[in-house]
């Protein structure tokens, strides 16, 4: 079933943008509510116009896209022809932290119905060990997000070109000047299919029940489909279940009027069509990378390293980073392709663990694909768990990502990285549970290394990664810190009549 | 092997505590700071003891019950042992916890303490033991064992294969692997994991072991007096048993068959229960052929016997419908027996003795035919027995598994003390049923039947009665929604996730108004479930995993005095989320806390409340209570490093040709454990 509500939902949790390769990411703080909801609610109130106006005639929308320097994105299907259209205007994807939300006016009682994670934010004590931001990756080291420098508010900016992300000129075209938004950090990016250790990322994405997104072959080996309710609030998740949505008691009056709660009479959702982010900004030490597979390809030769050919050397380091992350370069599943990289299955996801794999010989158990998403590798049939119970369990736990690399210019003098926005609707069960149970875990499946070689880690710390193989297993010492935190923030993405909703506060 | 105890020390406080609650839990929070440095604390530590410790208040509730001071210890050996330890060499904790609670000795002597203690130990209704069989010292023991074992394995190398690794490391931990695994333990290894189906399944198993022992012993004899008859024996005076003995005393070579038999036979089934010849008993040659021998013995005595059997019992069983039957099964079962001695001494002792055995079995057979074609008769007598035999066979499985049904039902039902007592009482019965009927079978297996029938249906009539009032009450109670207290939260998280592993509290109230019957259906209610849980907990779950959650070391639930609170207590692995999150696949929960205050709503007390994920982790934190001090003397190692460790060990500990090469070895270097003083640490930061 298709989902009901598209031009309600703001578009990046559906489609990434690929027609608008760069990327703003405008990290704001509140200075005067009352101009900020009024920028707001502009917006939106284009951005509806266009969605009424794609309902009514398609060639009225083509003119008011032609007017509209900026629109929120949504889902609306006429959209869609964005895609291959010529590209026209800036694209917004709008998203508040709690703190952003009660700067902006939202009741106290709607704000208390937020899940706890939220409220609670990214940087509360409990939090920061859960996540492991302990140590040099404590949040007082953070650029921003920490209580020094707190944000309110996110502002995605997609656009075709980079002259349109120029500061002054972005400014203009947002008419962010006296919108009661100070914009204290701007981090440009650049859409990418490989991070910038050159691996090909976000091959793995779960699929959206009912978004009509399935460009993907159907599966075979494990299922990656899963219920809307996993990422959009209002609608049923995988325990079939509405997920917890903050909600207002009072009839909204205005523009946009909130949905009811299903099944109650006096509850308008807050939540329905919105979603909650994960953003973390990890800067990647891709000379260190670099020169860690170097040395550790020589280790691996031993004796045989002085002689050997500079093709043989550049094969071991390969190898070497392909058992770290679970994926050759090109992508290839290393479950496919154990000891050499073969590009035929290069965008292959149809792959599990268990009936081959169960001890790693193939795919190290703890190489970053494998942790952050085991698939079927928990199958234990004494106790009740076929390899289809170990996928169900963990389709407990995905999230939906839409990264960016930065800088937006590759080969841009400073720091390399990646913008990491997660997408779910609970966060301590999604984005929470792979961050501390999957990824960080020594203590299940025998593992014997503290954490993903591929995720900020204690400074100074003997970081070991094993490496499972037939009958035997190597062990790779000397990891050092290729990633490190540099902000991150929980952000709630509402739907378009919830911002209008917010805008409309009076 | 290890015994555990379960203490649950419960001192009630008085009702005009007013604000020396606030002092007492602040008082209480800086002794759980302390918990290991406290020289008192510290001496109880060093009885390598205490697995886990915890304290912490349960807050009195107006028009629901008093506030308790509770201490909750899971220790090895007798729980005398620790009253008087804490009796005597931790006074003064004794004291700041217990001291404002009625009835403590404030200036007794050690046997007034240990008696306070004795008298306020609630134990538990329900406990769950993660890795059983195992004391703290043991657990530690192989702790360093594998951290041994992972560093001979870098000093190795792994250059040779996993085999060669493993035997070298054998070689060079020697004294590390210590003694041998308790037999329990290792009887508990080698057992299947347990489970109502492989239960089932090994009892079936049982019960047609059993019936074809009986078939085997009764086609022998039948072969016995063929063999005595051909032998020139007369045929056996068929009018008594006395006469048949008798026979036999003259025909030696009839009644050796007919004793060696069942000997031969049971034999071959102990044979299966001793898995490995010790060491000391025979050379390595020896063992080796014994081994060979137990195999083949093994696989084919079931097999052998049921045609013998068949061979024997069914020519006299359905020639009576006709005589040409009895020929046609008696050819059949000649074939079965040729093709069964052929087969076993193919595999056992090759080709040539196999085509010198075969044809003359064949021939033996064939001669036996045609020399003796009708199938000896047995006297009345006889045949009564062979009946009451297979009756005893069948019935009793039959009457074993109605007792168990029984034991668990009365258990679940009435308590333990009730099914210990019942059952015998039962038993007792089953066999006066018997001995008054046993030369009719058919009679019994009729009474049996219409016992175990009305049994069933008194059993469904009042599941369906039970059922539609818990049903009636359900259906009264609205839905909590989720929601969060953020205070609450941050003073229960802020002693979470500093270690792997976490201790939980949780106080939540029973449903009811206290004197309704609605109160007194759900304490019933849960008193039996957590009775059953206590006895799934026994019988089944008894390897590491709770109804598949393998995170769980100590788990309680326990009824508070007042009747209206229900406490869980767990030391579990990783985090809130994902214990919670594993909760939501197993069923028996939703039947415990259904019967609780704010517990999202079940569905005829067993489905739904659980699988709404976000609203019963929200009702986990909000009856969730603060854990004041919390000690474990392990909290490096999750229950799967605790097993790997054992598993480590007994495979060292035996034999080379058995160690189980392959996947062991790359699991050696399992959790890398945090040092003793990093633990200390992050515990202190508290």
């Amino acid at each position: 079933m298709p989902l009901p509500e598209p031009h309600d939902i703001q578009r990046l949790i559906l489609r990434g943008y690929r027609e608008r390769p760069v990327t703003s990411y405008l990290l704001m703080r509140v200075t005067d509510a009352a101009a900020a909801r009024t920028w707001i609610g502009r917006l939106a109130e284009a951005t509806a116009e266009a969605n009424r106006l794609a309902d009514e005639d398609a060639r009225q929308l083509d003119a008011h896209l032609a007017r509209a320097p900026a629109l929120i994105g949504t889902a609306h299907p006429a959209w869609r022809r964005e895609d291959n259209d010529r590209v026209r205007g800036l694209r917004l994807m709008l998203a508040f932290t709690h703190r952003g939300l009660e700067r902006l006016g939202l009741p106290a009682q709607v704000l208390e119905t937020f899940i706890p994670e939220f409220r609670q934010g990214m940087t509360a004590p409990h939090r920061s060990r859960v996540l492991g931001d302990v140590g040099s990756e404590a949040p007082e080291n953070w650029r921003w997000g920490s209580d020094d420098s707190p944000v309110d508010m996110l502002c995605a900016v997609f656009a075709g070109s980079h002259g349109e992300l120029e500061s002054t000129r972005l400014d203009a075209t947002l008419g962010l000047r006296g919108a009661g938004l100070e914009v204290f950090e701007r981090i440009g990016a650049r859409l990418s299919f490989t991070e910038p250790f050159g691996f090909a990322d976000g091959l793995s994405q779960p699929r959206i029940e009912g978004a009509g997104t399935a460009r993907v072959a159907p599966m075979t080996r494990w299922d990656n489909s899963l219920p809307a309710g996993e990422f959009l609030l209002g609608h049923r998740n995988a325990y079939e279940q509405l997920p917890v949505s903050p909600y207002a008691l009072q009839e909204p009056p205005g523009p946009g009027v909130l949905p009811r709660v299903p099944g109650q009479r006096d509850r308008w959702d807050f939540g329905r069509n919105g979603s909650f982010i994960a953003m973390r900004q990890l800067s990647q030490d891709v000379e260190g990378f670099r020169r860690f597979t170097e040395g550790q390809a020589r280790r691996d030769l031993g004796d045989r390293a002085g002689g050997a050919s500079e093709q043989t050397l550049r094969d071991a380091e390969e190898r070497v980073g392909a058992r770290m992350v679970g994926r050759w370069r090109s992508g290839t599943p290393l479950e496919l392709a154990p000891e050499w990289d073969d590009p035929t299955h290069r965008t292959e996801n149809d792959f599990a663990y268990a009936k081959e794999d169960r001890e790693g010989a193939r795919c190290p158990i703890g190489a970053h694909v494998r942790r952050s998403n085991p698939r079927d590798s928990r199958t234990d049939e004494a106790i009740g768990v076929t390899p289809e119970v170990a996928m169900e369990r963990v389709n407990h736990h995905r999230i939906l990502r839409r990264s960016r690399v930065y800088p937006a210019k590759p080969g841009e003098d400073g720091e390399t990285g990646i913008v990491f926005l997660a997408y779910n609707t609970n966060l301590e069960r999604q984005f929470e549970f792979v961050q501390q149970s999957w990824s960080p875990n020594a203590h299940v499946d025998a593992l014997p290394d503290a954490r993903d070689p591929m995720l900020p880690g204690a400074e100074g710390a003997d970081n070991t990664m094993t490496v499972q193989r037939q009958t035997l297993a190597t062990r790779m010492r000397g990891l050092s810190e290729f990633v490190k935190m540099r902000g991150g923030a929980y952000f709630f993405m509402p739907g378009l009549r919830a911002l209008a909703h917010l805008a409309g506060i009076s | 092997m290890t015994r555990h105890e379960a203490i649950t020390i419960l001192g009630e406080l008085p009702a005009d505590i007013g604000d020396g609650l606030e002092a007492l839990r602040e008082d209480l929070r800086a002794l759980g700071s302390q918990m290991r440095q406290d020289p008192e604390l510290r001496t109880l530590h060093d009885t390598e003891r205490v697995h886990f410790m915890s304290f912490f208040i349960v807050d009195p509730e107006p028009d629901v019950g008093p506030g308790y001071v509770a201490l909750e210890v899971n220790w090895d050996g007798a729980a005398g042992d620790l009253y008087e330890h804490l009796a005597r060499k931790a006074q003064g904790v004794l004291g700041r916890l217990f001291s404002r609670c009625r009835n403590y000795p404030r200036e007794g002597g050690v046997r007034d303490l240990e008696r306070f203690l004795r008298a306020h130990n609630r134990g538990a209704d329900a406990y769950y033991l993660g890795t059983p069989d195992r004391s703290v010292q043991q657990i530690k023991t192989e702790r360093e064992l594998r951290k041994k074992a992972a560093a001979k394995l870098e000093e190795i190398g792994w250059r040779n294969t996993a085999g060669h690794t493993f035997r070298e490391l054998q070689r060079r931990l020697p004294e590390s692997a210590g003694p041998p695994p308790t037999r329990s333990l290792r009887v508990r290894w080698s057992l299947r994991r347990g489970g109502f189906a492989k239960m089932a399944g090994a009892s079936a198993r049982a019960g047609l072991w059993v019936l074809v022992f009986v078939l085997g012993i009764t086609g022998l004899i039948d072969l016995a007096v063929r063999v005595s008859l051909e032998l020139g024996a007369p045929r056996p005076d068929e009018s008594s048993v006395a006469s048949l003995i008798a026979w036999l005393r003259a025909h030696p070579l009839g009644a050796l068959i007919v004793a060696l038999a069942p000997s031969a036979y049971a034999l071959l089934f102990v044979f299966p229960w001793w898995r490995e010849t010790p060491r000391q008993l025979a050379g390595k040659g020896t063992r080796i052929l014994l081994g060979v021998l137990r195999r083949k013995l093994q696989s084919w005595a079931w097999r052998t016997t049921l045609i013998v059997g068949l061979v024997g019992v069914c020519p006299r069983l359905f020639g009576i419908l006709h005589p040409l039957i009895a020929d046609a099964l008696t050819l059949l079962g000649g074939v079965l027996v040729v093709v069964a001695v052929g087969g076993l001494t193919l595999a056992t002792f090759g080709r040539v003795l196999a085509s010198l055995l075969t044809p003359l079995a064949a021939a033996g057979w064939a001669y036996l035919l045609v020399h003796a074609p009708q199938a000896p008769v047995f006297a009345s007598e006889v045949e009564t027995i062979a009946m009451a035999v297979l009756s005893v066979g069948v019935g009793g499985l039959f009457a074993l598994a109605t007792l168990a049904v029984a034991f668990a039902v009365i258990h679940v039902a009435w308590g333990a003390t009730a099914g210990w007592l019942a059952t015998p009482v039962l038993a007792m019965l089953w066999v006066l049923l018997f001995l008054s009927n046993w030369e009719s079978p058919l009679r019994l297996l009729l009474y049996w039947s219409v016992v175990l029938l009305a049994f069933l249906l008194l059993a469904a009539v009042e599941a369906a009665l039970f059922m539609l009032a818990i049903r009636r009450a359900e259906e009264r109670e609205g839905n909590q929604e989720a929601s969060w207290d953020l205070e609450h939260l941050d003073e229960v998280q802020r002693h979470e996730d500093h270690v792997y592993q976490n201790h939980l509290v949780n106080v939540s109230t029973i449903k009811g108004k206290p004197g309704t019957a609605a109160h007194r259906l759900r304490v019933a209610t849960l008193r039996g479930v957590l009775r059953a849980v206590a006895l799934a907990a026994w019988v089944m779950f008894n390897r590491g995993d709770l109804g598949g959650i393998k995170s769980i070391h100590f788990a309680r639930f326990l009824i508070l005095p007042d009747q209206r609170r229900l406490l869980f207590l767990s030391n579990y692995d990783d985090a809130f989320g994902s214990y919670l999150g594993d909760f939501t696949n197993v069923v028996g929960v939703t039947a415990v806390w259904g019967n609780t205050v704010s517990f999202p709503r079940p569905l005829f007390l067993l489905w739904g409340g659980i699988r709404d994920e976000q609203r019963f982790k929200a009702f986990g934190r909000r009856i969730q209570r603060e854990t004041l001090g919390w000690y474990s003397a392990y909290h490096d190692l999750s229950v799967q490093d605790v097993d790997g460790a054992t598993a480590l060990r007994v495979s060292l500990s035996r034999e080379v040709s058995t160690a189980p090469v392959g996947s062991q070895p790359t699991r050696i270097w399992g959790g890398d454990p945090m040092s003793e003083a990093e633990c200390d640490e992050a515990l202190r930061s508290v």
